[in-house]
């Protein structure tokens, strides 16, 4: 697929007369089309160079996935509706294609442009195309519905086996049309003209620290970029878009609380309590339907487990899990709406826009941000090898989840301050740290599963939504996790020597021990 | 990706309307498809206006290990690509039977093509040979097309006699009526009572219909063109019916 550049002089008029008179050219009628370009919420197909974009029209939606390097058309499809997820694209070819890029997100609209299209069908003597031949005069839709001129372009596509015939348009339009051909695709056009910047949205903490800053300024910038992922996830959570709005929402929600739990003396408590307070209600409050959305996303698994013949089941539970993600979702919505939470953005916000004053009787606020981070990082690993050490074949499994805990803290300080040490040593750290928090990670949900399927087992029975079959099939489900859970201590030793081993804890201390605690 | 093979060792039963029908509907589905028109005599080709020929025809394409965009060629349906047929697909059966696992050739052919399409769909030319068998090996789904008379049934009685398990292999056979003229007394009494003996014929039945023979001048699937005759709600609900099949 090639685009050419159409001079304003050019009328459309004269680009048929003269385009007939080279080609054996059959004239469809003319139409207008909205283009869609989608990607994720968080660009991932034009972080893979793709672009990706839908037409809607009466013969379906028209589909195309193609390189944003050089315009090549990659795969199109005519659809009988546009694709949300992957899950909803019946042809296999497709969904293999899109499900390793999407993951489970959803795809939204980037950027829309309307299309006045004059298509052309350059066809054999069997009546047969061998290319297509487009002008198309594209206009921008902006956010309040207007529309904006772009370009006017001639696009040919090929057919496949007739890329021949293709060559000779394309040498026509340049030699004897003198249309210059196209190089950036009317997504970058258009993105450039409405001053996107496509990839800006990470839900990782990228802000850079400076070693030498003050603690109280450093933290207020990493909880503000914090505070920027909760408020742009908020949208999509709300309109339940996918299950990842929620996720990195509440990531960004605990990733907050936990810093404010864990670092003392750097805020005044008049503003640390209330908040860790709000932020705890935050997390309450976006509890449920997150694990709605986690036993709906791992429901495909638990039909799995099951043989066969049992799998359907299960369906009484999907619908129960469905109904109750419906509720606790509109619970959700509700909150988000309420001026508790609105008031608690504000106030935080201003709090972290407030300049630091220059003196301060809190004891860390001017303490260098290295110097906080190595005093907290250090400390969060020791106990973490304290707990890691004290597990046992035999010991409670309390144990075991206490560990989770410390896991996750230090894993969120690592994160928080990774600007501040090596980037390679730091991602050597947190991926051997993510391997234990995977194996401690599934073995509470393992546990938490049992007891939620008890939970729901009665629940069901409570709302008339349980058959005899659907509750002999939910306790083989709760047998499996029993016996995963015991295949899941026996990995747990394995990974906590990986990351414990005797480099690791060379490097921790090299890395993170505080210089006063290096001299004693 | 799914090969469905439209096969009777009798020609004139409805084999290749059959293919090029259920490729366009099952391309509305959303699925991308690919026909090979392996009948010498290019019908299907045709009916996509496009000219039965392969470059090096039969002996290059076997040569290969992989089928490369050089042989497929795209049709007026987005969704829907054709591998030609070509006069020397005649030789085919001398080329298997001279090559080494003549039953695997088409098989390992249609592999390379498992990446790009949902479904393959064969127009296979009427014969009972080393052709037929690797297309047997090839195909998951078997469609036999049969007119309900007595020397047609004769037919399906003889793909069931000789297609041993050796033969046809682990291939799901559907067969179904095809160009039922419900004025004949022994067209609905067949249909009425199918036989008893073999796989069970699909309840869809595709009538005989002059809607159809028009495809021959419109050179477009019926289901295009007369999309709301008899003949295109029969083959909508045989793709249909197939379709659950698969499930």
């Amino acid at each position: 697929m090639s685009e050419f550049f159409v001079p304003g002089t050019v009328t459309i008029a004269e680009f048929k007369d003269r385009l007939k008179a080279q080609f054996p050219i059959m004239e469809g009628a003319a139409l207008t089309v909205e283009r869609h370009y989608q990607d994720t919420f968080d660009w991932r197909l034009y972080k893979k160079n793709y672009q990706y974009y839908i037409e809607n029209t009466l013969s379906g939606t028209h589909l195309t996935l193609s390189s944003l390097h050089d315009n090549r058309q990659l795969f199109a499809l005519l659809l009988s509706s546009p694709p949300v997820i992957a899950g909803d694209i019946q042809s296999v070819v497709l969904r293999k294609r899109l499900a390793p890029l999407l993951g489970i997100r959803a795809l939204v609209n980037k950027l829309s442009v309307q299309i006045r299209r004059y298509p052309f069908q350059y066809i054999d003597e069997d009546k047969k195309t061998r290319a297509y031949v487009y002008l198309e005069d594209y206009r921008l839709v902006l956010d309040n519905g207007k529309t904006q001129a772009l370009d006017k372009r001639v696009r040919v596509e090929t057919v496949k086996g007739y890329e021949k015939d293709v060559k000779q348009i394309y040498k026509t339009l340049k030699t004897e049309f003198k249309f210059n051909k196209v190089e950036q695709s009317i997504f970058k056009t258009g993105m450039e003209t409405l001053n996107i910047h496509p990839g800006e949205y990470s839900s990782q903490l990228d802000t850079q620290l400076a070693p030498g800053a003050r603690s109280d300024q450093s933290l207020k910038e990493m909880l503000l970029a914090s505070l920027d992922i909760i408020e742009a996830n908020e949208d999509g959570t709300i309109k339940d878009i996918d299950t990842e709005f929620l996720h990195d929402f509440r990531v960004a929600v605990r990733r907050t609380r936990s810093l404010l739990e864990q670092i003392e003396g750097v805020f005044p408590r008049r503003i640390l309590e209330p908040n860790i307070s709000a932020f705890k209600w935050l997390g309450s409050i976006t509890g449920p339907t997150r694990d709605m959305d986690v036993y709906l996303l791992k429901f495909d698994k638990y039909q799995q487990a099951l043989a066969k013949d049992k799998q359907a089941y299960l369906e009484p539970l999907h619908d129960y899990l469905i109904k109750h993600h419906r509720i606790e979702q509109k619970e959700l919505v509700k909150q988000l709406k309420t001026a508790r939470y609105r008031n608690l953005k504000k106030k935080w916000r201003e709090f972290l826009q407030t300049p630091v004053v220059e003196h301060t009787r809190l004891p860390i606020a001017k303490q260098s941000i290295k110097e906080t981070a190595d005093i907290h990082i250090w400390k969060a690993i020791k106990r973490v090898i304290k707990q890691g050490n004290a597990i046992t074949e035999k010991c409670p499994d309390e144990k075991l989840h206490r560990l989770r805990l410390s896991c996750k803290k230090l894993r969120y300080l690592l994160e928080f301050f990774q600007s501040l040490y090596p980037a390679s040593k730091m991602k050597r750290i947190i991926k051997s740290l993510k391997q234990l928090q995977e194996i401690l990670g599934d073995f509470q949900d393992l546990s938490v599963q049992i007891d939620s399927f008890h939970d729901m087992e009665i629940q069901m029975q409570a709302e008339g939504m349980m058959t005899a079959e659907t509750f002999v099939a939910m306790e083989l489900l709760v047998d499996h996790f029993h016996s995963q859970i015991k295949s899941q201590r026996a990995l747990f030793t394995d990974s906590y020597s990986a990351f414990s081993t005797k480099a690791n804890q060379v490097l921790f201390k090299k890395m993170f021990k505080p210089v006063k605690d290096k001299v004693e | 990706m799914i090969t469905i093979s439209c096969y009777n060792i009798k020609g004139g039963v409805g084999k290749t309307t059959t293919a090029v029908n259920l490729a366009y509907l099952a391309s509305l589905d959303g699925a991308k498809v690919l026909v090979w028109d392996l009948d010498p005599q290019g019908a299907a080709s045709f009916y996509f206006r496009v000219k039965p020929k392969v470059k090096g025809g039969v002996r290059r394409l076997f040569q290969k290990k992989s089928v490369t965009d050089n042989y497929i060629k795209g049709t007026d349906y987005g969704n829907i690509d054709i591998l030609p047929a070509d006069f020397s697909y005649r030789n085919m059966d001398i080329l298997l039977e001279g090559s080494k696992k003549p039953r695997s050739r088409l098989r390992k052919i249609l592999k390379s093509l498992s990446d790009d399409y949902d479904y393959v769909i064969l127009d296979c030319p009427p014969s009972f040979s080393m052709v037929s068998e690797s297309i047997f090996y090839a195909s998951d789904v078997l469609l036999i097309p049969t007119i309900p008379t007595p020397l047609s049934l004769r037919t399906f009685e003889q793909i069931l006699k000789y297609g041993d398990k050796k033969i046809l292999g682990n291939v799901k056979l559907l067969p179904f009526f095809s160009m039922v003229d419900r004025r004949k007394n022994m067209h609905r009494a067949m249909i009425e009572n199918p036989p008893k003996k073999g796989p069970a014929f699909l309840k869809s039945s595709i009538p005989y219909a002059s809607e159809v023979e028009r495809m021959g001048i419109k050179r477009e699937p019926v289901t295009v063109y007369a999309q709301s005759s008899a003949a295109a709600q029969s083959y909508i609900a045989l793709w249909k019916e197939i379709k659950s099949k698969l499930n």
